[in-house]
Parts: structure tokens; sequence; C-alpha cells
């Protein structure tokens, strides 16, 4: 792999759990706090920080509702979140692609 | 960095794009119940003498009325005991994908209904709602493993059969008589058998 192609990777993204809860998020319309945390296998604490970082980049949006009197933490990719995942899986296909035709 | 990592990458991607998709209540015991509960309805309503004109469309309104309670009863169950919330995402997305047929299903009933008795025709109606039963297991199984779009499309093309038969014979093996039995055949054994089915297959993940 070249360092250009390496260099262009979204840094937000390329984190194993942020890409994680990416992946699960951009096949579904939406995942609450919990499905996330517990697909992942991940602490609340670690699922609250990197949803944190996504939120911030603008990637992932959070709402909060409740159901049966109990809060419920919903997470959406936005539209810049779903271009952004979308770019970065196009970018490793791209790498793979390369090294196919490398050999 | 080398192009396997960039593949493994892509891997996990893929997979963890499948399971965000999938809806994971176990579907054995709710397909069990639904089939056993078809079959019994099957059983009362000939063993009550019902008939099957007059009565045959409220009675199975019903019946799939209780049944969908009682599903959902135990989905709020398994929900409960997994820590996850009942309306989930995915029990939405599994939802919505069903309630079209569903409510075709549920309007051509009603249809039945405001019919008068003499114009009715229960095997006709049997048939119809095992096209949109099959359309909406079809739609549901895609947020779904385990063979449901093939169940779907099994109860679709039994359906399609039942019409014909009905339709095409100069003297129809089924009328208005075996109506009932017809119902116990498609929706309970059918839903007992694919039960039995998961039940005997099941896989590690709790998709079944």
């Amino acid at each position: 792999m070249n360092s250009e192609s390496f260099q262009q990777l979204d840094k937000v993204i390329h984190e194993k759990s942020r890409m994680a809860i990416m992946s699960m998020l951009a096949a579904s319309t939406e995942l609450s706090f919990t499905e996330l945390r517990d697909a992942l296998n991940m602490t609340d604490g670690n699922v609250t920080t990197h949803i944190r970082t996504l939120q911030k980049a603008g990637y992932v949006a959070v709402s909060k509702t409740f159901q049966d009197n109990r809060p419920l933490t919903t997470c959406t990719l936005t539209v810049p979140g779903r271009k952004a995942f979308g770019n970065y899986v196009a970018l490793l296909e791209g790498i793979v692609q390369q090294s196919k035709r490398g050999h | 960095m080398s192009a396997n990592w960039a593949e493994e990458n892509l891997q996990t991607i893929r997979t963890l794009m499948e399971r965000a998709s999938v809806y994971r209540r176990a579907l054995a015991p709710i397909s069990m119940m639904a089939g056993g509960l078809g079959l019994m309805a099957a059983g009362v309503a000939e063993a009550t003498n019902a008939s099957a004109a007059a009565n045959f469309a409220i009675y199975w309104l019903f019946v799939a009325a209780l049944t969908s309670g009682v599903a959902l009863f135990l989905m709020r169950g398994q929900a409960a005991q997994a820590g996850e919330e009942f309306w989930s995402p995915p029990t939405r997305r599994v939802a919505r994908a069903m309630l079209p047929m569903l409510m075709a299903g549920l309007g051509l009933g009603v249809l039945e209904i405001l019919t008068p008795v003499e114009s009715r025709e229960s095997v006709r109606l049997v048939a119809l709602w095992m096209i949109l039963y099959g359309g909406a297991l079809h739609a549901a199984g895609f947020f779904m493993r385990r063979g449901l779009k093939l169940l779907g499309c099994a109860y679709v093309l039994g359906g399609l059969g039942v019409l014909a038969v009905h339709l095409i014979a100069s003297h129809p093996p089924l009328d208005n008589s075996n109506a009932h039995w017809l119902m116990g055949a498609a929706f309970g054994l059918g839903n007992l058998l694919y039960g039995f089915y998961l039940k005997m297959t099941v896989q590690p993940l709790d998709t079944e």
C-alpha cells in the first residue's frame, strides 16, 4: 500500500471501534446505543467516547427519547457521515484492487 | 500497512453491516406457537360445525389477531430476557416490511365480511391470504436469515396453486366446507413445520 492512499484515509473513521460503529450504522437507518454496545461488545464509556468523536466530526446524529418511561438513545449516520464512510470503503477497495493488479 | 490489511478491514465492515441489518429474535418458538394455534383453530371450527362461508373471515381474523398478540408477547419476553428494548430499530424494520401485505390481508378479510353470504368464497380468500402472507414473509426475509424468503415464496406459490385449481377446475376439489382445514394446513401446519425446521437446525447466533 502506498503512503499516499494511507494519507487519504479518514482519520476519524480509521480507528477499529469507530469503523465498527460506522459500519453498523451504515447498514441500518438507526441503531440504539445498547444495540451498538452489545453487538460490538464495548463498554458504555467506550461507545460514548467514540460516538462523541463521530458526532463532533458531523458523521453521526444522536437523538434521545423515552420508551416505556426509560431513556432511549438512538444513533444515525448523517449525510456527510454516509458520504465519508462510502469514500473510506472505496479507498480500501482501491487499495485491494491496486494490490491485485500489482501481482 | 498492506493490501491484506485493507481486505481484512473490508471483510470486517461487511460482517458488521450484515449483523446490523439482521433481526435477532428467535423465530422457532413464535413459528411453532402460530402453527399450533392455527391447527387448533381449524380443529375447533370443524368440531363446532361452524358454517365456513358465514363466519369464516371474521373467525380467522380473530385467530390472526390472537396469534399476533401472543407472538408480540413472546417477542417482548425474548427482548426482556436479552436486556434489549422490545421496539428496537430491527423490530421496526421487520414490522414496516410486513405491514403493507398484512394490512392488505386484513382489508380482504373485511371485504369478505361485507360481501353477501351467498357470494362468499372462503377457498379463494385462503388462497389470497396465502399469497399476501408469503409476500409479507418474503419482505421480512430481507432482515432475517434462515430461509424466511424461501418460505415466503412457498406460500405465494401455494396460494397461486390453490387459486388456480379453484378457478380453473370444473369441479374444484376444495369448497367452503373444506376451508377451515385448508387454513389449518396452510397456516397451522406450514408454520409448525417451519418452526421445527428452525429448531432442528439451530445456529450459534440467535437468529433462528
